[in-house]
């Protein structure tokens, strides 16, 4: 009992040392890729000196009580701290997570365009080499993807006729025409709570090949306007060929940071 | 499902932690280092004026809406007018360069969106708080006001002992002392003892409304503003709910609220980026450490019928412009 009543003593300190390493453990496993856009990591390397200083005061706080006058009292905002940690030491599955964003939605190629125009200035890297596009042939990757389908979608008319090749995943609406899919990544604006999807649609008549959902593609195609739905033509890739790929581990496209 | 639920809870927990305890840490030393003095002073006398300048202060500081809310408890301790208080906490996390850079980013080419959703803010924020100071009196909004019969000045000898956080005016509080006869290790015991305190207290509720919005999130299906594109109010006043059932953080909803523009006009998606900056399921439960529940819905329910006054004045102007 007499442990318990110690326990009870230092709950303040020993829920925010839990709270500090799993912050820690996230920081330092690389996991905050699956929840929060880089551009706001330092947020969290700021709240671990927050919550370090917190720890710090609640440990000076705790030794400074009397263990027999300290008698216990309002459990519910402790247990609530517990169930927290718990769930942030749950870990995320990407691939779940993506299938869940996926579900349920009927994005529509004008969604997609709309998601992707919402880039506003987004400028090229040091490595201006991967956002060239004045060739014939492009290239979209992780690190030049927002960019350039930022670009596309902002002036379609430049990259009419040029061939592309892209990774993504197969995302299949209802509003699509059947042989259409769009090879879709999912895009993380700030956190993963308002995470969505946006991509291209993918004319796949050409091919005769079934393909299913949320599997991983390597496409390659020559780029065409064509209306499918909205007001103005859209951006549609003519699938020329294609590869299975294995599933992105870190799956995101981060705006403003990528 | 477990998975995905960890997720948003992991993700909105990450996206406000440092606020909200940078918010407690403010809190608290304006608590212990800020005289009630100093407040009045800094506060315009006049009513009007006052609540004027309230809905203007986020352009000096930008604050998101878990790190406002410990902030201006402690402010309303301090013996900041209640109307004022309400006014800085409706309009801080939408008035505020950061929101306004990432909506002018999230709408580029036109600075329209951008600075109809500050003049929203503004304006919501304004209204509502002239309606506070006209209409309710502290015994109605706060949880604990500044008079209880039973005020005591804190137990100096035990300051540091003191297993209590301090709600708005509460009993225990030290609200009319002296400050300046502490020590300043007293100062320092104080800062820490409160920080704590409150971490935990408004902590609470920030984590309720972050495990209430990860289930809405996880069980909500995503195509659930399919259709919505009936008449005026219907697409605002869905808006409405699902900002609030969202709960995405001010300076970055812009973003989602554009993805949504082929569904939405300009109207609703203000209502969207200006109600859902004032209140969510997390700011709720988080005002809970301030305000009585009645006082809460009454303040919800002004925010959603002036944003969509406000959303039907903004479009008239769009269409003339």
């Amino acid at each position: 009992m007499k442990l318990l009543r110690y326990i009870y003593m230092f709950r303040e300190f020993i829920l925010l040392s839990l709270l500090f390493i799993t912050l820690e453990r996230l920081v330092n496993g690389r996991q905050l890729y699956s929840f929060l856009n880089p551009g706001y990591h330092v947020f969290v390397n700021l709240a671990m000196v927050t919550v370090f200083f917190l720890t710090g005061a609640a440990l000076f706080i705790s030794a400074g009580r009397d263990l027999e006058v300290d008698t216990p009292q309002g459990y519910f905002r402790y247990f609530v701290f517990i169930v927290l940690i718990a769930l942030l030491n749950t870990g995320s599955d990407s691939t779940t997570f993506s299938s869940h964003l996926t579900e349920g939605n009927t994005l529509t190629p004008d969604a997609s365009m709309n998601s992707f125009s919402a880039a506003g200035d987004i400028k090229p890297g040091p490595d201006s080499d991967i956002y060239n596009t004045s060739g014939d042939f492009i290239e979209i990757t992780k690190e030049n993807y927002y960019f350039i389908v930022n670009d596309i979608y902002s002036a379609p008319g430049k990259y009419e006729g040029k061939r592309i090749s892209v990774d993504g995943f197969v995302y299949k609406s209802k509003k699509l025409k059947k042989c259409d899919f769009i090879i879709a990544r999912l895009i993380i604006f700030c956190c993963a709570a308002d995470a969505g999807i946006g991509g291209f649609i993918t004319d796949a008549s050409g091919i005769n090949e079934s393909f299913i959902k949320d599997e991983w593609l390597r496409v390659d195609g020559v780029l065409r306007l064509e209306k499918r739905g909205g007001e103005k033509p859209a951006p549609v890739l003519k699938l020329e060929s294609f590869k299975r790929i294995p599933a992105d581990k870190e799956p995101y496209i981060y705006p403003a940071y990528n | 499902m477990l998975s995905v639920y960890s997720t948003y809870v992991t993700a909105i927990f990450l996206e406000g932690i440092f606020f909200l305890t940078i918010g407690v840490i403010i809190s608290s030393l304006i608590d212990v280092f800020v005289s009630d003095d100093t407040i009045s002073k800094i506060v315009p006398s006049g009513r009007v004026t006052g609540i004027a300048v309230s809905s203007l202060t986020g352009i000096l500081f930008p604050v998101c809406e878990c790190g406002i809310v410990p902030v201006v408890a402690g402010l309303i301790r301090k013996g900041l007018p209640v109307s004022h208080a309400v006014t800085m906490l409706l309009s801080i996390p939408v008035v505020n360069l950061v929101t306004f850079t990432s909506t002018y980013y999230a709408f580029p080419g036109t600075l329209g969106i951008a600075f109809l959703r500050m003049a929203g803010g503004v304006a919501v924020s304004f209204c509502l708080g002239l309606a506070v100071s006209v209409f309710s009196d502290d015994n109605f909004v706060l949880k604990n006001k500044p008079e209880e019969k039973n005020y005591k000045p804190v137990n100096r000898e035990n300051f540091v002992l003191m297993d209590h956080v301090c709600s708005p005016g509460c009993s225990c509080h030290h609200h009319g002392e002296d400050h300046s006869k502490l020590t300043p290790v007293e100062k320092i015991k104080g800062v820490l003892n409160h920080s704590v305190g409150e971490f935990f207290e408004t902590g609470k509720y920030f984590i309720i409304g972050i495990l209430v919005t990860a289930a809405f999130q996880t069980f909500v299906p995503k195509n659930a503003f399919d259709g919505v594109s009936a008449a005026f109010p219907l697409p605002e006043l869905f808006m409405t709910g699902y900002a609030y059932i969202l709960s995405i953080c001010s300076q970055t909803d812009a973003f989602v609220a554009r993805s949504m523009s082929s569904y939405f006009g300009p109207g609703a998606l203000l209502c969207f980026m200006i109600s859902g900056a004032m209140i969510d399921v997390k700011t709720t439960m988080m005002l809970r450490v301030i305000f009585r529940k009645r006082f809460i819905v009454l303040l919800a329910a002004g925010i959603v019928i002036s944003t969509v006054c406000f959303s039907f004045l903004a479009e008239a102007v769009l269409k003339i412009l």
